[in-house]
Formats: structure tokens, C-alpha cells, sequence
């Protein structure tokens, strides 16, 4: 794959995803779409499993870098390693898994896959807040309407997916995603 | 392939590894990464901003309903606004003063004066699905912002919210009406004012989702109807935040296993997350030490 079309495209998504956010946002409900989970999507349907994998690992460390949870004891706002990481890396291995079965190009099969992943992201960043909840006195996290608003807004990721998926799908032919030849090794993997 | 070697598959469970360890531990060992998400922020904001600009003109900020509109009386209600705090900001400091210098005469020390500065900035985005209620400011410690002395202010006179996380070249601010999702609420407490030269009643309030706040009001309060204005007098913010407006009464209604006790529901003038700019009101770097931990 070739990670500078990659990163090209991530940081298009993220800047989207930052700032499209409050316009795209169902009333104050915090339900609003991810570009980002669309983008993970494309890649992990065509790219080889490792960098698919790898893809979707670096795409939600970059979201846990720019999610802040509030300490309410301090007002002072702090980042948290791994939950985005992780819930990305499970969408993202079951993308891959499930290619196999669906129909790469189709947009059924974007808006479907979308919504999983973004709904497998959802409900692993809420399962690991949950868990600290237990024994972190300085997490402010309400697991259920974190949960519910996870879950809403992967519907709306997914309707988000049937018009930003088929534009990144045709645009895959710059992310050479099964070139091998070896004059490309050096920005493929 | 050696034993031992490097592959990408084992460098992927290395780090799936590491982040299971940092996703459980608590967040005070967590804190001092924080600092990552500020280069991460600027490297996002030539895309987040203008899309953020596209968001806010597609969706924009609800305005308060004046009757009229044209700019100069904008400009000039705005200036009265301004006006209007600072005589709010000095009766409140002639009270204190007064105060101050009955303690004075029984040998205390007067408290420091406390300045302060305002900086005008771009919100440059909002965070995404884990807290809502954090806009993203371009402006940083590099520019003299501080975490919790430093406030959000729009318009002059409206309170936004309070600065929570502090880069280099940006910050994160949390709106009022977002300080409600986790396990512990935070109360704001205000004052109602009835009538511009009439009394005020204090009030406690926190925000309830939806853009609003509600809270109890004094029990002593009389005339206050629907409209009036909430302005804040917590000494848990700093004293360049008292006497900003939190919001307009939105309703009354009485408060249920509390006889003779009402509640009051809240609504900030402006959509807070969705302002362009915001100015930030910052303790001047000459007067204050201290104050952020």
C-alpha cells in the first residue's frame, strides 16, 4: 500500500471528522459521523491483512490523541492511550474477515461494513472506559449514553459510508493497494 | 526466519500489548501524555478550521432574538453588555473592598488586585465522540493560556466555558452545558437578576444535556419570571469570569418533594459550540503565580 496516499487521505478525514463535527451533529445529541471509520473501512476491504491491521492500529491511535476526557475533580483534560487503538484494530480485523464473504465494491456492502466497525469502535472504547470506571476516581464517563450515542452514530456513519465510500473507492487505484512491484517496496508494504 | 527478529506482526502484539496496559491505567499516569494531542491538534487544524468554518455557515450559532438587526445596534448592545459587567464587577469589588478594608482595620492583609487579559481566537474544531462540549482553540501556553484561570468568553459577556487542556499552540475548552456526562456533576452557582436595577437572587445550576442547565433557586427569591438573566458569582471560577452571563431563565416550575422551593431551567444566549471565535479571559502573566496546578 502506499502509506503517503494513506496519510494524505487520513489527514483529510481527521481534519473533516474535527471539524465537520458540531455541523454534522444530530442537535446537541453527540451523534455524528466518522470519516475516519469510513476510511478504515476502504482500506481494510483492499489492503493486504498486515497493513490493513496496521492501517486501522495508527488511525485510532490518532483518534486517542485527539479525544480528551474531562477530569471532574480537576477541570483538567487528559488523553488516553488504547481505547481507539484498539477498537480500530478490532474493527479493522473484522473488515478483514468479513471480505471475503461480501462484495468489495459494492455499496451496500460500505454502508453495512461501516456500521460495524464503527459500532465494534463504539462498543470497545465503552467496555475499557467502563472498566477503569471501577477504580479511576478521576474519570468522568457515563457508559450507558456514551454507549447509546457509540451506537447512533455508527446508523450514521454508516449513511455517511454511501456517499464518502464509493468516493474513496474510486479513488483506490492511488493507494496501490496490491502493487508488487519492487521498484514500489519502498512506500509498500 | 530467526528466533527473535522483529516482524510486523509481533512489533502489531507489542503494541496492542501496550495499549491494553495504557488504555486500564488510571489517568493520573496517563496525564503526563497529554502534551501529544497538541502537536496531533495543529497538524489537523489547516483542514479542521476552514471545515469548521464550512460547519458554522452551514450551521450557525443562534443569535439572541434582539427584534432587530442591524450591525451598529449589534455593536452597540455588545458594548453595553460590556459596560454592564464591568459596574456589575465593580460593585461587586466596592462590596469586597469595603470588606477588605474592615479587615484591614483588624490587622489582615489586603488580597493582591488581579488583572486580566483577553485574546481573541479561532475554534478550530471540536472533539470527537468520547466528550462533547470541547472546542479546540487555536491559541496555547505559547500565547499566555493557562488551564482552568483561563476562561471562554463570547461576545464580550457571555460565558462559554473554562480551558481544560493547554498545548503549545492550542487548547481545549469545556462549554458550561457539557460539564454534566460522568458520574460527578459540577454546580455553577449564579445570580438572577430582576429587573436591571431590582435585586438578585443566587441560584445553583448544572448543565443537564441539550444545551441547558437547571438548578435550584434561593428560597427567599421573589419576581423571577421567564427572560431574566443569570449571571455567574462562583468563587470556584476566577474573578474575571463572576458577573458573566450564563444564560436566560427559560422556565419555572416548582421543585417536586420541596415546598416552597422552585426550579429553574437555563439556556445559555448563544449555541455554545458552534461560536467562530471566542475570546479567551486569561490572569494577566505580571499579576498572577500559581493558580493551575
Amino acid at each position: 500500500m502506499n502509506w503517503i496516499a494513506y496519510a494524505v487521505t487520513a489527514w483529510l478525514a481527521f481534519g473533516l471528522e474535527l471539524g465537520l463535527r458540531d455541523g454534522l451533529e444530530i442537535g446537541s445529541s453527540g451523534i455524528a459521523p466518522s470519516f475516519v471509520v469510513v476510511l478504515l473501512v476502504v482500506v481494510a476491504l483492499q489492503a493486504p491483512v498486515m497493513t490493513a491491521l496496521w492501517a486501522s492500529f495508527i488511525a485510532g491511535l490518532l483518534l486517542d490523541l485527539t479525544n480528551l476526557v474531562v477530569d471532574p475533580a480537576s477541570d483538567i483534560a487528559h488523553i488516553s492511550i488504547g481505547p481507539h487503538a484498539l477498537g480500530c484494530l478490532l474493527a479493522g480485523y473484522t473488515v478483514v474477515t468479513m471480505r471475503a464473504l461480501v462484495m468489495r465494491r459494492s455499496v451496500l456492502t460500505m454502508v453495512f461494513l461501516s456500521f460495524i466497525a464503527a459500532a465494534l469502535l463504539g462498543i470497545v472504547t465503552t467496555a475499557l472506559f467502563s472498566i477503569r470506571l471501577l477504580y479511576d476516581p478521576n474519570l468522568a464517563f457515563a457508559p450507558a449514553a456514551a454507549l447509546g450515542r457509540g451506537l447512533a452514530s455508527a446508523a450514521y456513519t454508516a449513511g455517511l459510508s454511501a456517499v464518502v465510500g464509493p468516493l474513496l473507492m474510486w479513488s483506490s487505484p492511488l493507494f496501490s493497494f496490491h502493487t508488487n512491484d519492487p521498484r514500489h517496496r519502498w512506500r509498500s508494504i | 526466519m530467526p528466533r527473535g527478529s522483529v516482524t510486523p506482526k509481533r512489533l502489531l502484539a507489542l503494541a496492542v500489548l501496550a495499549c491494553v496496559i495504557s488504555a486500564l491505567l488510571p489517568s493520573r499516569f496517563t496525564r503526563p501524555l497529554t502534551g501529544l494531542a497538541d502537536p496531533v491538534q495543529l497538524l489537523f487544524a489547516p483542514i479542521s478550521f476552514p471545515a469548521s468554518e464550512v460547519s458554522r455557515t452551514l450551521r450557525p450559532s443562534r443569535q439572541p432574538d434582539l427584534g432587530l438587526d442591524p450591525q451598529d445596534l449589534d455593536r452597540l448592545i455588545d458594548e453595553r453588555n460590556t459596560y454592564q459587567q464591568r459596574w456589575l464587577q465593580s460593585q461587586g469589588q466596592i462590596a469586597e473592598l469595603r470588606a477588605q478594608l474592615r479587615d484591614l482595620q483588624e490587622g489582615r492583609a489586603l488580597a493582591p488586585a488581579v488583572e486580566f487579559t483577553d485574546l481573541s481566537a479561532p475554534v478550530i474544531g471540536a472533539t470527537p465522540a468520547l466528550q462533547d462540549g470541547i472546542l479546540t482553540i487555536r491559541a496555547g501556553s505559547a500565547d499566555g493560556v493557562v488551564v482552568r484561570d483561563t476562561i471562554a468568553v463570547a461576545r464580550g459577556v457571555h460565558l462559554v466555558g473554562r480551558v481544560v487542556r493547554v498545548g503549545r499552540r492550542t487548547s481545549s475548552a469545556q462549554t458550561i452545558t457539557a460539564m454534566h456526562r460522568g458520574r460527578t456533576q459540577e454546580w455553577i452557582d449564579g445570580l438572577v437578576f430582576v429587573g436591571p436595577e431590582g435585586p438578585a437572587f443566587a441560584c445553583q445550576l448544572q448543565a443537564i444535556g441539550d444545551d441547558r442547565l437547571e438548578g435550584d433557586l434561593a428560597s427567599d427569591a421573589t419576581g423571577v419570571e421567564v427572560g431574566q438573566v443569570v449571571r455567574l458569582n462562583d468563587p470556584q471560577w476566577p474573578e474575571w469570569a463572576q458577573m458573566l452571563i450564563v444564560g436566560r431563565i427559560e422556565s419555572i416550575r416548582p421543585k417536586e418533594g420541596a415546598p416552597g422551593r422552585e426550579l429553574i431551567t437555563v439556556r445559555p444566549e448563544l449555541e455554545l459550540e458552534r461560536l467562530r471565535h471566542i475570546v479567551l479571559r486569561m490572569p494577566d502573566e505580571t499579576s498572577v503565580s500559581g493558580g493551575s496546578p
